[in-house]
């Protein structure tokens, strides 16, 4: 395959997905999850734009590496929060943990 | 070699404090007060270095880092607000003893990753470093002990963040596409190129709300009560001074790569801009928590400082720098009696501060000039801050803006001018004795109030710097 | 192998993995059970590998497969066992909820960016180069080690913070004070 709209077209549907389950998911794990499609989305963009348009064949894959890294600590804290917010209410949804206002 | 090293000075102090931090933290006891005095120690050296690299000018690691003096301005800022906000944390009463060592730590990991970020010229390197900010704050605002909210706020800080952060990338690759570089300076070079694609202008603006999130502004403030109210009241000071304004130069920096040639993103901007005033000062009304309604009231000054930024000219963006230095000062000092006045750690409600005016009456003075500053009363530099603000605008031909602005301004002093009333005249339902006021926080009290009142009267100095700093950027 | 028959392959391949993305896409979002949810990932993250192989960048796919697969989802798998409560999976949600609010805010805050942007792919996306020679590891590193040094270096101290921070948030906290 080798068209750049087919490429751009998976990423934003994996983005979209990803922004639908965020804002759908009650459980925080549920939303994690749905993050990391979001990040996905963004790194398959960089690939793509990488492959097929810039003159630098590499600068997009480095891209890649650092989400991959990012995301990678980010689901450490997530995880951990989470993780702290469980023993503290007994739940990991969000409709539990709304002392919150607004 | 060694002028290499003088250029990243600030940064590699900061460096420096990060790592002592971390070997401070190993230990199992720690003595408080020497980890404090240390950390208080280091922060100054850091202060000087930013004073030392203030003139400096050059790139560094090809290019990715540009060191001027618009970076420099701010970096020297971060450092003072990091030295202020240290300055408040001899008793860490709403810290857990056994993590003070790591409060510091990630404190200063916070300010590594602003000062990186207000030098970044290239979009992976702002990303990491942004993302450095970012995950020290996630870390820090569930520290809190005892049992309050820290935590659900924690997680709902992390999850607006990480949203925001993936919006941020997703822009930042059709910009990639757009224009094949991450290099910023690439990007201004080949503007004729991209700015009338569509498909740039909202990479750009997606790449934005990374620092709208930041900043608090309005699509991305819905974390702001809640986390001004749950993390510790140390906490919050840092994240409405010192990450305020590394956002409010992340901003210009990027807004400069359009040269205000594209309509599309002024609109959004100015849509933003009157949003966040509105909202801010509404919702700021009927607060009862102090904190929340100072949390409120960021988001309606988040929309001031974007009227400076949306203007595009280079009046607006020394204005916008200028206001960012008049609201980590006057923010600053608003929180600073929050925290002394809520010694035990507490969230403090307006109404506990009943009758301050004679248990402390120069935290009262203070807490009074801070308010007037932020309503934008003169002779305070909140009052400059406005003014220049507002007169960039105008001059720009933003006529309806600055009227919504003026009405906010109006609006916003009704619920400022609540706390100072209860502060000076309501009585307090029973007795309750002094607030004792220690030597050096009387000292930091007088600094805020001659540099509120100093900076208003006198704003030209910053103001010329900032303008030269804003010349190297645009 | 003839130059057809690669072309043929290559699409069976797009078709496979594109399939992989959004089914597994389609579940992580939708599906009641967290643990279904995690392998509807799962299956999205070799996809999404695989289409880093066609575009002829191995290394990242390895990385992929090796990053996301191998630590993020084992973490989450982990995170998703230790909330596991007695009355059943943590976080399981109903089905009913679809009809909600929610579910409508979603669809629609999920479909805006979709539709404006899709346009804007159709008629504005620049046409495609020629294809380029793989990168080689080499190339890869003199980058991480040339324009992007500092951002390199940067994520080891972000690691750290990471880290730190994790071990700090995961220690049990005394309650009260």
């Amino acid at each position: 395959m080798n068209s750049l709209h087919t490429y751009l077209f998976i990423a934003l549907v994996l983005f979209c997905i990803g922004l639908f389950g965020l804002l759908k998911r009650r459980s925080l794990i549920g939303m994690l999850i749905s993050v990391e499609l979001m990040l996905n989305g963004a790194g398959l963009n960089f690939m793509a734009f990488n492959r097929f348009l810039a003159p630098d064949p590499a600068v997009g894959q480095v891209a890649v590496l650092f989400i991959m890294g990012i995301a990678a600590a980010e689901a450490a804290i997530a995880l951990s929060l989470i993780l702290a917010l469980f023993r503290k209410i007994r739940s990991v949804n969000v409709e539990q943990a709304r002392q919150l206002k607004g | 070699m060694a002028g290499d090293l003088l250029l990243f000075l600030p940064e590699a102090a900061c460096l420096l404090m990060a790592l002592a931090l971390f070997g401070l933290s190993l230990p199992r006891v720690q003595d408080q007060r020497r980890v404090h005095s240390w950390t208080m120690g280091l922060s100054l050296v850091m202060v000087a270095a930013g004073l030392a690299g203030l003139f400096q000018e050059g790139s560094l690691f090809f290019e990715a880092y540009r060191v001027d003096l618009f970076s420099q301005f701010f970096k020297l800022l971060l450092a003072v607000a990091l030295f202020l906000v240290l300055s408040i944390c001899r008793q860490l009463t709403g810290v857990e003893e056994r993590y003070q060592p790591e409060f510091f730590l990630f404190l200063t990991t916070c300010t590594l990753g602003m000062m990186l970020m207000v030098s970044a010229v290239e979009l992976m390197t702002l990303y990491v470093a942004l993302e450095l900010s970012s995950f020290s704050l996630y870390i820090l605002v569930p520290l809190r002990s005892g049992d309050n909210i820290d935590v659900e706020a924690g997680v709902k800080y992390l999850f607006i963040g990480i949203t925001a952060s993936c919006v941020m990338l997703f822009g930042m690759s059709y910009i990639f596409g757009a224009v094949h570089s991450t290099y910023l300076a690439k990007i201004a070079a080949t503007l004729p190129l991209w700015i009338h694609q569509p498909g740039a202008v909202i990479g750009l603006l997606l790449t934005l709300s990374g620092l709208l999130f930041k900043l608090a502004a309005f699509p991305f403030h819905f974390w702001a009560p809640d986390v001004y109210q749950g993390a510790a009241n140390q906490v919050t000071t840092y994240i409405a001074t010192a990450s305020k304004a590394a956002a409010v130069a992340l901003l210009i920096r990027l807004t400069a790569l359009s040269a205000g040639t594209s309509l599309y993103l002024l609109d959004v901007l100015m849509a933003l801009c009157v949003a966040s005033m509105t909202l801010g000062n509404l919702a700021a009304m009927v607060q009862s928590d102090l904190k929340r309604m100072l949390a409120y009231s960021s988001v309606a000054h988040a929309g001031y400082v974007l009227m400076g930024v949306l203007t595009m000219t280079r009046l607006g963006y020394s204005s916008a720098m200028f206001y960012s230095l008049a609201y980590m000062v006057m923010n600053f000092a608003a929180f600073m009696v929050v925290v002394k006045v809520a010694s035990g750690g507490q969230d403090l409600k307006i109404s506990d501060l009943a009758g301050l005016h004679r248990r402390a009456p120069l935290l009262a003075l203070t807490l009074m000039l801070a308010l007037f500053s932020l309503a934008g009363i003169p002779p305070t530099v909140g009052f400059t801050g406005k003014f220049l603000v507002f007169a960039a605008a105008m001059q720009d031909g933003h006529f309806w803006l600055v009227l919504v602005g003026m009405i906010n301004a109006t609006l916003s002093l009704y619920y400022y001018l609540m706390v100072i009333k209860a502060a000076y005249l309501a009585e307090p339902a029973g007795p309750r004795e002094a607030l004792a006021v220690s030597g050096p926080t009387r000292a930091l009290n007088y600094a805020l109030i001659a540099a509120m009142v100093y900076l208003g009267l006198f704003p030209r100095q910053v103001l010329e710097l900032a303008e030269q700093a804003v010349r190297n950027i645009f | 192998m003839g130059e057809a028959l690669q072309q043929q392959l290559a699409y069976v391949g797009y078709g496979l993995y594109l399939l992989l993305i959004i089914a597994g896409g389609l579940a992580a979002v939708m599906s009641t059970s967290l643990v279904r949810a995690l392998m509807g990932l799962i299956l999205t993250l070799f996809g999404v590998a695989g289409m880093f192989l066609l575009m002829n960048a191995p290394f990242l796919a390895f990385m992929q497969i090796l990053i996301y697969v191998g630590a993020v989802s084992v973490l989450i798998f982990f995170a998703i066992m230790l909330t596991k409560t007695p009355e059943g999976e943590a976080g399981a949600e109903n089905m009913l909820e679809w009809i909600g609010m929610r579910a409508g805010l979603a669809v629609l805050a999920a479909l805006t960016p979709a539709i404006i942007m899709a346009t804007l792919i159709v008629k504005k996306a620049p046409a495609a180069l020629a294809l380029k020679p793989e990168v080689t590891l080499a190339q890869l590193g003199e980058f991480l080690t040339g324009p992007f040094v500092l951002a390199f270096e940067l994520i080891s101290v972000v690691l750290l913070a990471a880290m730190a921070g994790a071990v700090v948030l995961g220690f049990e906290r005394r309650k009260g004070k």
